[in-house]
Formats: C-alpha cells, sequence, structure tokens
C-alpha cells in the first residue's frame, strides 16, 4: 500500500494573503533557505519573505525576530528596528536566543581533540571516529491514530513502539529506558513533539548519542513542490493550508533544532514521513519525503546522519505480512543482527533489503542516506560508557 | 497562538482600506503648518469580540430609572439596546421577561442643559463698535452644546448569575461655530455601522442630543454582549507625510508604522505630532486585526500613547485625542476578555 501524503491545497498558495498563519509558513520559507554559509541571495531572499511574514501578521514576533537576524547576517536593513518589535510582540524566538545560521556542533570535517567532552563521562575523547559515547537518548514518534480520523495509518504506531522496545533491550539497543522517550497517536500532538524535541536537545550533551525516529505522514506546502515541509502530528489540521501552517510541524523545525540546538556530537535521524492515508477529500496522494535540500542543512555540522525510508519522490510502503512499514522491518533487523555496525553499513544493507523486497512487489522504494561527515562512527547499539546511564539520574 | 472562540472570531477580521479624498474644513488649518491642506479619509473596519456570551437565545432589557424625569429617556434606551443586541446579533431575540438573559439598566442622570454662548477670540472682526474701542457688546460667536448621560448596567443569566456589569457614562460636547458654520466635535464615540456625517452632521435640537446620548449608550451596552461589527472614518495626515500614506491605503499598516518609525522626526514639533498622529492609527488598525486579545490590547494601549504624544506636540489639534475614546471602548472589551481568560485558566 503506498503510503504517501501530499496535501492538495484548496487553493493556490498566495503569499500577498493576510494572516497569521500565512505569517508562519513565510517565516519557515525564510528558515528553508538558512545555511551555514548562506549566500548573499538567499539571505536578501529570506529578509523579503520575513518582510511579508511580518505584514501579513505584524504580531507574529518571530517573523521579526528572524528579520533581524538575517539582516544582520547580511550587514544591511535595521536590525535594531526589527529586534525591538520583535521584543514587544514576545518573540519565542527571541525568549530562546534561536539562531538558525549558528551551528551547535564544528563544521563538517573537524578533526579529533585530545579535550574531554564532557565533564560527566569519564575519560571520553572528542574523536570522531570513536563510536563511543557517555549517554545515548532517543525521542521516537509514530503516529497511526489522528485526529481526523481520514489520515490513520496501520503500522506506524507499531514502526515506534517496536523501535522504542529495541532501544531499551539492554542485549541489543543498549539505551537506558528512561532515555527513550515515546511519543504515540493521540499523545503525538505538536505540541508534545515539539516538547519531545525540547527534551532530547536539553538533555543530549556533546559526548552522547541522539537518537529521533519519526513515523507518519509528511508534507509538501505545495503539490508542485518536491519534498516534505512538514511533519503531520495527531492534532494537525489538513483540511486547509491555514490549519495545516497553524498546526504540523515544520520539517525545518526539525532541521533546525538538529543543526543548532543539538550540541551532541552523534546524532541520528530515522524519518519515515511520505505516508498517505489514501484518497482523502482535500488531499491528493503524491510522493513525497524529505527533499535533499533539507538533507544538506540538517547534516551541517559534525556526526549528523540522517536515514530518510524513500527517495523525495518514492512512497513509504506499509507491509501486512510484516505488519510494519517496509522501511522499519528492515530496520529493526539490522539493529538486531547488527548491533556494532556503524550507521553506514546498517544503511547498506537496509536499503538493499528494502529495494529489493519492494522490487517484489512491483513497488519502487530506496531509502536515502546522508551525514554530515564520513570520520563519525555512529553505532546505535554501542554500549554507553558512563555506567549511571543505566539508572536514573537527572543529566541537569 | 490563541485558539479561543476569540481567536477563530478574530482571524475574520477584515481592514478595510477604503479611502476618500475629501477636502477638510474642519481640521485643515491644524494639518497647515505647510504640512497640507486636505487630509484623506481612510475607513477602518473595526470588529469587536462581545466580552461576554449571553446564554441561550432570549434576552430581557429592563431600564430603570432613578429620576422619573429620565423614565422617558429609560424607555427609549430600552428599544434602542434591543434593536442593538438583535441588529448584530440574530439569533437573539427579545423577550418581555423570563429571557435566558437579563441585561438590567439604571439611568442614574440624564442632562442636556441649554447651550452656551462664547465669543470665538479666533473668528473675524465683530461688531463694528469694537473698532473704536466702545462699548458694543461682542456678539457670541459659537455655541457650546453638551450633553451627558450616566447609567449603570449589568447583564446576568436568568438565574442570577452576574455576566458583566459597568457603570457607563457618555458625555456629548459640540461646538458650532456661527461665523464659519464650521463645527468641531470635541468627544465623539462612534456609531456602529453608520456614518458620523449622517449620524450628527445636523445636531441642532435637544431632542437631537437626546438621541445621540441614548443611541451611544445603547452601543456600547450591545457592544459588550454581541459581537459587533462597525465602519470608523479616520484621517490620514498628508503633505511631507503624503508618500507613506499609499501603504494605508493599501491596508499595509506594517510598512506604513515602519516608515514613519524609521524617518527622520519632522523638524518642528507640531508638523511631527501628525507623523506620531499616522503611527497611532496604524497601531489602532493593526489592533483590530490581532488574532488574539492580548496583542490587540498592545496595540491600541500603544495606539493611545502615540496619540496622546501627538496631542502633546500639538495641543492645538483636537482631532489627535478624538480616537482615543474609540480606542478605550475597544480596551474596555480586551480587559475584560483577558479577565474572563484568566479567570478561566485558573
Amino acid at each position: 500500500m503506498i503510503r504517501v501524503l501530499l496535501l492538495l491545497l484548496p487553493f493556490a498558495a498566495t503569499y500577498a494573503q493576510e494572516g497569521c498563519p500565512v505569517s508562519k509558513d513565510l517565516v519557515v520559507r525564510a528558515l528553508e533557505l538558512v545555511s551555514a554559509q548562506p549566500s548573499k541571495d538567499d539571505l536578501a531572499n529570506g529578509i523579503l519573505l520575513l518582510k511579508q511574514a511580518a505584514q501579513a501578521c505584524d504580531e507574529n514576533g518571530d517573523a521579526w525576530y528572524y528579520r533581524t537576524v538575517f539582516e544582520r547576517r547580511l550587514g544591511q536593513g535595521n536590525p535594531d528596528y526589527s529586534l525591538g518589535k520583535a521584543r514587544e510582540r514576545n518573540s519565542p524566538a527571541l525568549r530562546d536566543s534561536e539562531d538558525p545560521f549558528r551551528l551547535a556542533t564544528p563544521t563538517r570535517g573537524v578533526k579529533a581533540s585530545a579535550a574531554p567532552i564532557s565533564t560527566s563521562a569519564p575519560a571520553v575523547r572528542r574523536d570522531p571516529r570513536d563510536p563511543a559515547v557517555a549517554h545515548k537518548w532517543a525521542l521516537v514518534v509514530g503516529v497511526s491514530k489522528f485526529h481526523d480520523t481520514r489520515l490513520n495509518l496501520r503500522y506506524t504506531r507499531k514502526d515506534a513502539e517496536d523501535i522504542a522496545a529495541l532501544f531499551k533491550d539492554p542485549a541489543t539497543g543498549r539505551f537506558a529506558p528512561d532515555h527513550v522517550r515515546l511519543i504515540a497517536d493521540e499523545d503525538a500532538t505538536t505540541v508534545n513533539v515539539r516538547a519531545g524535541l525540547n527534551w532530547l536537545a536539553r538533555m543530549a550533551g556533546e559526548g552522547d548519542l541522539a537518537v529521533i525516529y519519526i513515523a507518519t505522514h509528511g508534507t509538501a506546502r505545495e503539490h508542485d513542490v518536491a519534498g516534505a515541509n512538514y511533519v503531520v502530528t495527531y492534532d494537525t489540521d489538513v483540511a486547509s493550508l491555514d490549519g495545516l501552517y497553524s498546526t504540523a510541524i515544520p520539517m525545518v523545525e526539525i532541521s533546525n533544532d538538529i543543526r543548532t540546538r543539538l550540541r551532541a556530537l552523534k546524532v541520528a535521524l530515522f524519518l519515515d514521513t511520505c505516508h498517505s492515508a489514501g484518497a482523502i477529500a482535500q488531499t491528493v496522494t503524491l510522493p513525497s519525503s524529505i527533499s535533499p535540500q533539507m538533507l544538506d542543512r540538517i547534516r551541517e555540522g559534525t556526526g549528523r546522519a540522517i536515514i530518510a525510508a524513500s527517495q523525495v519522490d518514492e512512497s513509504s510502503y506499509e507491509q501486512a505480512r510484516y505488519g510494519h512499514g517496509l522501511f522499519t522491518y528492515y530496520l529493526l533487523q539490522a539493529l538486531q543482527q547488527q548491533k556494532d555496525a556503524p550507521l553506514d553499513r546498517l544503511y547498506a544493507w537496509v536499503k538493499d533489503q528494502v529495494a529489493q523486497d519492494a522490487e517484489r512487489n512491483h513497488w519502487k522504494q530506496h531509502p536515502v542516506f546522508s551525514a554530515s561527515d564520513t570520520e563519525s562512527a555512529i553505532v546505535i547499539g554501542a554500549a554507553p560508557l558512563n555506567p549511571t546511564a543505566f539508572f536514573k539520574l537527572p543529566r541537569r | 497562538m490563541d485558539a479561543t472562540p476569540l481567536g477563530t472570531y478574530m482571524r475574520t477580521l477584515v481592514l478595510a482600506a477604503s479611502l476618500s479624498l475629501v477636502p477638510s474644513l474642519t481640521f485643515g488649518q491644524g494639518f497647515g503648518q505647510g504640512i497640507a491642506k486636505l487630509k484623506k479619509t481612510i475607513t477602518l473596519q473595526r470588529k469587536l469580540p462581545a466580552a461576554v456570551q449571553l446564554p441561550g437565545s432570549a434576552f430581557t432589557v429592563k431600564v430603570t430609572a432613578v429620576n422619573p424625569q429620565y423614565r422617558e429617556v429609560a424607555e427609549k434606551l430600552r428599544q434602542m439596546v434591543e434593536t442593538e443586541i438583535m441588529r448584530f446579533n440574530a439569533q437573539l431575540s427579545p423577550a418581555d421577561s423570563d429571557g435566558d438573559s437579563i441585561i438590567s439598566i439604571a439611568v442614574n442622570n440624564f442632562n442636556v442643559p441649554q447651550p452656551t454662548a462664547t465669543s470665538d477670540p479666533y473668528a473675524a472682526p465683530l461688531a463694528v463698535g469694537n473698532k473704536h474701542g466702545g462699548g458694543a457688546p461682542q456678539q457670541p460667536t459659537a455655541y457650546t452644546i453638551t450633553g451627558t448621560i450616566a447609567v449603570s448596567y449589568q447583564a446576568k443569566t436568568r438565574a442570577g448569575k452576574t455576566l458583566d456589569a459597568e457603570p457607563i457614562t457618555v458625555k456629548f460636547v459640540e461646538e458650532v461655530n456661527t461665523a464659519s458654520k464650521a463645527k468641531e466635535f470635541v468627544s465623539k464615540i462612534p456609531h456602529p455601522g453608520k456614518s458620523k456625517a449622517t449620524e450628527e452632521e445636523h445636531v441642532r435640537t435637544v431632542g437631537d442630543v437626546e438621541q445621540i446620548l441614548v443611541t451611544r449608550t445603547a452601543d456600547r451596552i450591545a457592544a459588550r454582549v454581541v459581537n459587533t461589527d462597525e465602519r470608523v472614518d479616520a484621517m490620514l495626515a498628508r503633505g511631507a507625510l503624503e508618500e507613506y500614506n499609499k501603504y494605508a491605503e493599501a491596508g499595509q499598516w506594517t510598512d506604513f508604522a515602519e516608515r514613519l518609525e524609521t524617518m527622520p522626526p519632522l523638524p518642528r514639533a507640531e508638523e511631527d505630532a501628525y507623523r506620531l498622529y499616522n503611527i497611532g492609527l496604524a497601531n489602532e488598525a493593526l489592533g483590530y486585526k490581532a488574532t488574539t486579545s492580548d496583542a490587540a490590547k498592545r496595540y491600541f494601549e500603544k495606539a493611545v500613547i502615540d496619540y496622546r504624544k501627538a496631542s502633546e506636540a500639538n495641543p492645538h489639534e483636537k482631532y489627535f485625542l478624538e480616537p482615543v475614546n474609540r480606542i478605550e471602548i475597544a480596551l474596555e472589551h480586551y480587559k475584560k476578555l483577558a479577565t474572563a481568560t484568566a479567570a478561566g485558566k485558573k
């Protein structure tokens, strides 16, 4: 069964429209232009989008705040003016001092360092080639049941539950049980998923491994846009663009969390978001997975690896025979059978298995791997060095 | 994001920026100073959410008069409140008694004194006798018409639970210049859905003033209990500020405000007052567009500050303070809504 979702927009998205949902999407579009080394054109275009965002919804403090950030980066405009407006409008991004241009880790290609990576970790050295980590943390999200029942999926919750269980298994995943947060179905609201991302960013230190697994719908903002711009949560309203912009999680937000907030030098993102609930009145099923451009942005920094379930123009399939999505079925097998293998080797095996299995069913599905560097050895099943990781001890 | 019904309601707000050019007889002098001889009138679509929601579909309006002399006014007020509530919410209908909600109003004071005559020092030379410094008495050149109504209003459920209560005082002041026939309205509270010109342009009799006071009071009460929608005409300063008015005309209030806030202040304080006034207008317009009561309140408070600054910089321009009246009504709503929201959170 094809599990792909792309919203059929009830009307063409024209950004001359007013309204705070549209304004939020304009901010997302501006943030999609962010990279560690942005071009002047990208910065100028971002500022234009952010000005439109403020015009569409003056009270959107984040539009003003990010305009300040872009203007400062470009060295043009009146950043003090927009910062004042952001302050008056209680911008959450300002409150959190967000800077999408500032990476949480060194830029790609960082070399081994002799400095200890964490005061709480015993004698761990910052050598990206070393798979050892002090602690391991995982946020696992799976949504089968949605508030809008037309979106319901069959196996995404089970996919997430089995992944979380494997992570907690002391023989395979080796994550401390309280270091794995599973958010499923009605708990997987936008607020809760955001809280989960915050939890991960707060908990995972430099010497740790952070893993994010997300299985739900992904959708582009427009039918002619390649790549998922938004991740659909339990309470996302897909009946209209306004609802989508207001209630889904922008992919760029997850991207920026990984780029700019996760200090862990080893981060793995498993993204299975190109699902479809089939024929939905106001949606159309078109292949949509994470775009190559988004992959490029997420992997900025050090030790970032992303495995997506399918290519941008492909679908993710569910296999009733396995009771799982095809991708997660083979991922689970790989993690069980090759627990000490680095992520790139796991990926190679999963990719082959998924592609061959899909082909036998006359489907097309090719998982995608992208990493910030080839030196960082990310081993999901590696035993954490810090023994306290297996006890319920507050980190901070 | 405010996900309350208010948020839903306010999302539908449209700020219509219809524009007309009108020669300004009344305020032209103020906008002069080399800045302008004409002003543009811009229309703001002003929707306000009700401060409280009436339960059920039937409501009863009871009006009492503290003084027997006010009985006639009290009856007019009762009828007008019923009319206004139904005008803005067709789902509600009046019940003689035992409605789902009871709106009780007590008229505590009503006063429309005889106009007072004044001499206008700025008027053209008057009596011939004055030329010779001699004894001919100066003829009055202006009349001031005033009126006041003070009521106590309370909305309750049939079971007696208080929904809302507020003392309301409405004052009317009009100066009629007998020389120029031009008028200055010192205190204006706009009438929802009606242009001020049709309502007030031909005020002449005590009865007219009484009608205006009753109508404004009814509007204030109706606005507490039903969502209201009105069009408000506002002036745009021109002259040196003309080039930015296109943003206001297009409803681009954010750009309009930014241009005015980032331009160098005009050299003379009384001229710069018009820039401050336009900034206030932008903030007021943004307040009507706001999607949350917090945001709306913030914009309105800022607008009041801007208007007051403008008035301080140029006290001769009475129009600067006029918008404060209409904003204060809106602010009352949002304060009430904020209180209700806070109570709900508890």
